[in-house]
């Protein structure tokens, strides 16, 4: 009987409040264990409740600073980060959709017959760009994971990386050949797919409301920039050759993720 | 917040005198520089601006923007890669002037509450400090209300522990149980 009674108290401990059970107090006065443990956290409550509650100092500067940084928040680029995170995300989306259908139109592939291997490996690519997208604009009070952003951008480089040969496989031949040699065929599609990566990084770093981004969330944007990027590619050029696919699709994403991390780590590192 | 998120800009001053205080002086206490804890308040009612249209009116501030102010620190100790440096500094204390009358042991808690982890001390300072609920301060902290009170538990163990180092076993023997922790 006892030893339970002190099992309750000590329970009441972990629970955060010691119960005001007439039987527990009680047991309290016949208890020599139980009244220490009672005694110590009595202490310890009273020196936690008598923490200051109040800064040191006037808040009267810091006050006009937050005003005057709210007050800066004019402007279209204002207007859009204020936006709730669904229509910032459904923006995102608005994005990678006309850059798409820009890349299909500017293309120069004729074979719609494959339209199932594209879509196919279309899906892969915007679903991947979509979690990596949901990630950057999570809501400021979620709490951030350290494992969580750097395991994304690893699973947004396997597709990124892996997409393009299995739909090059998938895909049809080229029914015209082109004229071009292989550099400045792969040159083109680089140039190409950075414009649409950059852009739509640029789209991205609007909508951010962050005012600086950690290595991992600059690497995280450019993924998720590099892997629009990347399916704009796909839609442009069809090509069955392994280096121009290495060197003129997949590198677009490799540079620009590897760049923009290797800067924000270096601005990190410098303050 | 529900007239702020409507668009009265008047709403903000208001949130800021309810809330800077308490979040400044939170702040003040996990980091080192007091500019810097001055900085992360800053950057956290602004990030407030920015998201007001985020806010579930249905839900309640004070948590929420502890939440945003935690996500900053978190951030802030990553890149700077302070937090260990800060736990190896034992004499590590912010600097405050302190009331006559407080007690030695008053003082021993301010200077082990820096021993505990950093989930402890989290737990026990948004309880004690900014009296929040523990369903509160598991939404900042981003567990369970469980999990948070097993945190607590286990402060509370090794404040006791750290206590008992400094603190006359007479003064502990002596404290009536008023409260509970």
């Amino acid at each position: 009987m006892t030893e339970s009674k002190c099992d309750q108290v000590r329970a009441s401990f972990q629970g955060g409040e010691l119960s005001s059970d007439p039987e527990l107090q009680s047991h309290l006065e016949v208890c020599e264990r139980c009244r220490e443990l009672a005694a110590s956290d009595a202490l310890l409550g009273r020196c936690l409740g008598a923490l200051p509650k109040q800064p040191a100092y006037d808040m009267a500067e810091l006050r006009q600073a937050v005003l005057r940084a709210a007050a800066h928040e004019r402007g279209p680029r204002a207007w859009l980060r204020s936006r709730s995170r669904n229509a910032r995300l459904a923006l995102a989306v608005c994005a990678a959709l006309g850059l798409s259908v820009l890349a299909l139109r500017g293309g120069t592939r004729v074979e719609l017959a494959s339209i199932s291997a594209l879509a196919l490996g279309g899906a892969a690519y915007l679903v991947a760009a979509w979690v990596g997208v949901r990630e950057l604009m999570a809501a400021p009070n979620q709490p951030p994971s350290p494992r969580r952003g750097p395991r994304l951008v690893l699973a947004l480089s396997f597709v990124a990386v892996l997409t393009p040969p299995v739909l090059g496989l998938m895909a049809p031949e080229h029914q015209l050949e082109p004229s071009a040699g292989f550099w400045p065929r792969t040159l083109a599609c680089f140039s190409f797919g950075s414009v649409l990566t950059g852009a739509f990084l640029a789209w991205l770093w609007i909508l951010d409301r962050r005012d600086q981004r950690t290595p991992t969330t600059a690497a995280l944007a450019a993924a998720c920039a590099g892997l629009i990027g990347s399916f704009g590619l796909q839609l442009h050029c069809a090509s069955h050759d392994g280096l121009h696919v290495a060197l003129g699709h997949v590198g677009v994403f490799v540079a620009w993720v590897s760049v923009y991390a290797a800067v924000a780590r270096l601005r990190a590192a410098l303050g | 917040m529900r007239a702020y998120v409507e668009g009265n800009a008047q709403a903000l001053e208001e949130i800021f005198e309810r809330y800077a205080p308490l979040l400044l002086h939170v702040m003040e206490r996990r980091l080192p520089a007091r500019e810097d804890a001055r900085d992360l308040v800053q950057q956290t009612f602004l990030q407030l601006h920015r998201a007001r249209a985020d806010f579930d009116p249905s839900q309640r501030l004070r948590p929420w923007l502890f939440s945003i102010a935690f996500n900053l620190l978190r951030e802030y100790f990553r890149g700077k890669q302070r937090l260990m440096e800060i736990e190896l500094q034992d004499g590590h204390l912010p600097v405050r002037p302190h009331g006559a009358t407080r007690s030695d042991a008053m003082l021993d808690i301010e200077r082990v509450l820096p021993r505990l982890t950093p989930e402890q001390r989290d737990v026990v300072e948004l309880h004690w400090l900014a009296e929040m609920t523990f369903p509160e301060v598991a939404e900042v902290v981003g567990t369970t209300v469980g999990n948070t009170r097993v945190r607590a538990h286990r402060a509370y163990v090794r404040l006791r522990e750290l206590l008992a180092d400094a603190t006359p076993a007479r003064e502990l023997r002596n404290a009536p149980p008023t409260r509970a922790v």
